[in-house]
């Protein structure tokens, strides 16, 4: 199931080589057809429209029970709720026996909502306590029974968020607790599995935010005694971020005749790319905020290399070195792929080097801009326009901060800058000497 | 992966409609098993007043149990952060029921003790401990004039189990329900 842009652009591609004779109109013609026939066929007007419809139409739901309104007795409220989730189940499996899949599909989240609903209805008739894990959960499984009986990818995404709700609501993090951990973790496994085999951008970047947030979640328990939280924070997401790039780029560089499951190519692939998207993100938002926190803080942080001694980012990181080196090693473009790396690991030490040598602001100031201009340059020699994107909008961010604020003198900074344009173009220049030599090669 | 797809759709989403109704169901059970096998306890309160985003007014309750003397506890006992402890009450002459000692179990001669888990043993003087018993939901609008009460004369009247499980049921003012009925 392909993105219906990854469509239009091969449809647009397969014209130009039509146009050159290196495809025949046959070839194309039976090409597009295979596109078509696994991409999502629906108007993306109407369908936008009809989404946020029935959301509003759940808010509509929500806000009646938070009301409260006490004119319609608890016992109707509860009657309505459960016949709501009926019918719009109901309505859903009709929609779906019809030929209409995307309507079953909105259907079926609405009657997850409505269910969610049902839930805090619950909770107001009885008081329960404001942050309630025990309720998310609830709502994480329902959505889940959703998702996985009926495919639907709306009920995946509300899983998705249900789970995320779970785990912020478990409170103040006092230390490692296994079993809510291991409920954490199955229920990241749920949603990835399905976001995999009924392929979605939305289920697949909460899925991703999911696994983000258990995370995190992990590393507050592991650092709760030691109150380095904070300053391990930076490095804990960059390490994630370089491990969702090594995922990502492993599991895309492997190929179909290579994959060790039945899962479905497409979107196991899609999945990948979506890992590394999120990677880019990760490590340009951890290198241009550790920056910022690095030349307003100064050496105002905690002991060096404290985080580096919690657990999850210790074993976050040989994952990240793991998996980028199995994605070097089977990549089919193995120079794009070590480049991508390259700058995943730049971006990974920024943070770092700050907790070792918080005073040398001039370094980080070099590091930072290297790893973001690395972000961006690699994007574009490997293919990933998201990491040009935003290592783009990264560079951007690092330079106007390093204008705002001067760092050492100002003619100093003049030379840094002075430095980093001339060596910039240098290498711009020899990279497009290596390309040509190697398309006259080939 | 999931059902086949032979199931029929009504089948499908006949057992996610189950599905929802049976998890909706699960703590509607539980609430009203400790209403109905609870007895009516009388706890003094100080609340303050905020929005939940999907239950709407509610009143935070705050009660005087929630915070108990280290010395109601066992000599030698002591607690962390998470520990489950059973609060004993005793009714006084007004009609409240007041703490009279902390234990990590129920007390053995059956008398009444509310189940809490330990928020904060941080303190040298005090316990902070939850009870499930952080928030009281109103109509919209109805949250301030009970933030505004005398906060000497309100009280949190709850069902309790013998088992030390607890159900908050209203609030009064004065001996007067301002808030809250029972069962549903």
């Amino acid at each position: 199931m392909f993105d219906a842009s990854y469509r239009r652009r091969i449809e647009q591609d397969l014209e130009g080589w039509i146009g050159k004779g290196w495809i025949s109109q046959e070839n194309a013609g039976r090409i597009i057809a295979d596109i078509r026939a696994r991409t999502q066929q629906k108007a993306r007007f109407p369908a936008i429209l009809a989404t946020v419809g029935v959301l509003c139409l759940a808010l509509a739901v929500a806000a009646f029970v938070a009301a409260n309104w006490a004119a319609i007795p608890r016992p109707a409220k509860l009657i309505g709720i459960v016949a709501a989730i009926a019918g719009a189940n109901a309505f859903a499996a009709f929609a779906h026996a019809r030929g209409r899949p995307f309507v079953a599909d909105l259907a079926t989240l609405f009657a997850v909502l409505v269910f969610i609903a049902g839930l805090a209805l619950v909770g107001q008739i009885y008081h329960l306590p404001q942050d309630w894990p025990a309720g998310a959960a609830l709502a994480a499984l329902g959505a889940l029974a959703a998702a996985w009986l009926t495919g639907s990818r709306g009920a995946a995404v509300a899983a998705a968020a249900a789970s995320v709700s779970y785990v912020l609501a478990r409170g103040d993090p006092a230390a490692f607790a296994p079993l809510p951990t291991l409920f954490s973790l199955a229920l990241l496994a749920a949603t990835a599995l399905h976001t995999i085999l009924h392929p979605s951008r939305l289920g697949r970047w909460a899925t991703l935010l999911l696994a983000f947030v258990i995370y995190l979640r992990l590393v507050a328990e592991a650092g709760y005694g030691e109150l380095i939280f904070h300053e391990g924070l930076l490095v804990a997401v960059a390490a994630l971020g370089a491990a969702f790039t090594g995922l990502g780029l492993w599991l895309a560089g492997k190929g179909e005749a290579e994959l060790p499951t039945r899962l479905p190519r497409d979107g196991l692939l899609l999945f990948a790319h979506s890992l590394i998207d999120a990677g880019a993100t990760a490590l340009v938002g951890t290198v241009t905020v550790n920056l910022i926190a690095v030349t307003l803080d100064g050496g105002d942080r905690g002991g060096a290399g404290a985080a580096l001694a919690l657990w999850p980012i210790g074993i976050m990181i040989l994952l990240a070195a793991g998996l980028l080196l199995a994605a070097i090693s089977s990549a089919a473009n193995r120079s794009g792929a070590l480049f991508v790396a390259g700058a995943a690991i730049l971006s990974l030490a920024a943070p770092i080097l700050s907790d070792f040598l918080a005073e040398a602001v001039i370094l980080h100031a070099a590091v930072a801009l290297a790893a973001v201009i690395a972000v961006s340059a690699a994007g574009a020699y490997a293919g990933f326009p998201h990491w040009t994107l935003v290592g783009h909008i990264g560079t951007a961010a690092v330079a106007l901060w390093l204008l705002n604020e001067t760092i050492g003198s100002l003619i100093g900074q003049s030379l840094f800058f002075l430095v980093a344009g001339l060596v910039l173009i240098v290498v711009a220049i020899w990279s497009a000497r290596r390309m040509r030599a190697s398309r006259g090669e080939g | 992966m999931g059902l086949p797809a032979t199931v029929p759709a009504w089948a499908r989403w006949g057992l996610v409609a189950l599905i929802q109704i049976a998890l909706v169901a699960t703590p509607l059970a539980e609430r009203i098993g400790v209403h109905l096998a609870g007895r009516e306890v009388v706890l003094a309160m100080r609340p303050v007043d905020p929005r939940d985003l999907l239950r709407g007014d509610y009143v935070i309750v705050s009660l005087e149990i929630d915070r108990v003397d280290r010395a109601l506890a066992k000599p030698g006992e002591s607690f962390e952060r998470g520990d489950t402890v059973y609060v004993r009450l005793q009714t006084d002459a007004e009609g409240v029921a007041r703490a009279t000692a902390v234990s990590a179990l129920p007390p053995a001669d059956g008398a009444p003790a509310i189940r809490g888990e330990i928020a904060s043993a941080g303190s040298a003087s005090t316990l902070a401990i939850d009870y499930g018993l952080d928030a009281f939901y109103v109509p919209e609008g109805e949250g301030r004039a009970i933030e505004t009460a005398d906060r000497n004369k309100l009280r949190l009247v709850i069902a309790l189990t013998e088992s030390g499980k607890s159900a908050a049921l209203r609030i009064t003012l004065d001996g007067q329900t301002v808030a809250g009925e029972s069962l549903f």
